[in-house]
């Protein structure tokens, strides 16, 4: 287990996004829950799909994706 | 609040645990929605303490959420999906074996960051990739997606990079190459990244068939690449394929080849599902 990390299974990414006020729009992608035209971006500039959800880093809540490079660029900065 | 009290009645008659933000901060947190376990659990082993989201009123739920705020604002918890906090503990572990290190060093400073990211994905696609044909399987799928996910970020290139690390081509071609410099006349950094850039861009002068080629395909692109080596003065071509399918592919093809260019001489590897061939011109 890596140290400071609260995980979550798959299945509960709605949920999680909802404890941050988060939801997922028609095409899938996040969005802010009271602003729902306002998709979440990552900090690469990129709207961010729930299939792509990987969990949410302190620094003005940044969204990470779970494709390997972005989770190896994770990897250097925790 | 109902459901908020028997949260806490339940943590405490049953886990002798309290709700509360050191609850957060003194053990890991996981968070599930499923049907198989309870609101609350408690592994002491681990000491993780996870919440099924699927068991918890509306009130439970809303105290976890705020819970978990605060241990991600105040005590700079990450909050991270587990098959990616997996793939992270997995990538650290490739990366600190001795064969990484030694990768990674020789080539951080030499090579452009952009491709020095795809070098250091391909370690690990390669890791999975042993690791998947030691056990006996060859996990086509994953290793797939995660080649996938090296294109999106860094395209055809980074495929490349891919492809050849696996290959081998970083330890017999690449670092070679750089080894010339200050040992050749002439031979600069500049002329390095030169033709490093080539063997990069003609996935180090080898042929490596794809699964959705047809049998003419292969035959085409072999064909081709004898082309393009020739052009470069390269008096071979390698052929990589893995899985059954391409072995035979290939070897209904290599015939063919030889009979277009009668002078050549073929050396054939073979083994579990994985194929090589080179292919020299006298």
């Amino acid at each position: 287990m890596i140290k400071d990390v609260i995980t979550f299974e798959a299945s509960a990414k709605e949920d999680i996004l909802s404890f941050f006020d988060k939801s997922v729009d028609d095409e899938g992608l996040i969005v802010e829950k009271d602003n729902p035209s306002q998709r979440v971006i990552t900090l690469e500039g990129e709207e961010i799909s729930l299939k792509e959800f990987a969990g949410i880093k302190r620094g003005s809540e940044i969204f990470i994706k779970s494709d390997l490079i972005s989770l190896m660029n994770l990897s250097d900065h925790i | 609040m109902v459901g908020l009290d028997s949260l806490e009645a339940f943590i405490k008659a049953k886990l002798n645990l309290t709700l509360n933000i050191k609850l957060f901060s003194d053990n890991h947190i996981h968070v599930e929605n499923n049907d198989n376990s309870e609101k609350i659990e408690y592994d002491e082993g681990t000491k993780t303490v996870s919440f099924n989201t699927k068991n918890l009123s509306q009130p439970e739920k809303e105290e976890l959420g705020r819970l978990l705020k605060i241990a991600f604002e105040k005590h700079n918890k990450l909050l991270l999906e587990e098959k990616s906090e997996e793939t992270i503990q997995n990538l650290r572990l490739e990366e600190s074996s001795e064969e990484s290190i030694s990768v990674l060093s020789y080539f951080k400073d030499i090579i452009p960051p952009e491709d020095y990211e795809s070098l250091r994905a391909s370690l690990y696609v390669d890791s999975v990739f042993k690791k998947s044909v030691a056990e006996g399987e060859l996990s086509g799928d994953k290793i797939y997606h995660l080649k996938g996910d090296i294109i999106k970020k860094h395209g055809t290139r980074g495929l490349n990079i891919c492809k050849i690390y696996g290959a081998g081509y970083f330890d017999t071609m690449i670092r070679p190459l750089h080894e010339l410099i200050g040992k050749v006349p002439d031979f600069t950094k500049e002329k390095f990244d030169e033709r490093s850039n080539i063997i990069i861009k003609e996935s180090a002068f080898a042929v490596f068939v794809q699964g959705q080629w047809s049998v003419y395909r292969v035959e085409a692109e072999i064909k081709e690449k004898i082309k393009i080596n020739l052009g470069y003065g390269i008096r071979f071509v390698n052929i990589h394929g893995i899985g059954d399918d391409l072995v035979e592919k290939i070897k209904r093809v290599i015939p063919n080849i030889e009979n277009a260019y009668p002078n050549i001489e073929k050396t054939l590897e073979e083994s579990v599902g994985i194929i090589f061939v080179k292919l020299r011109f006298p």
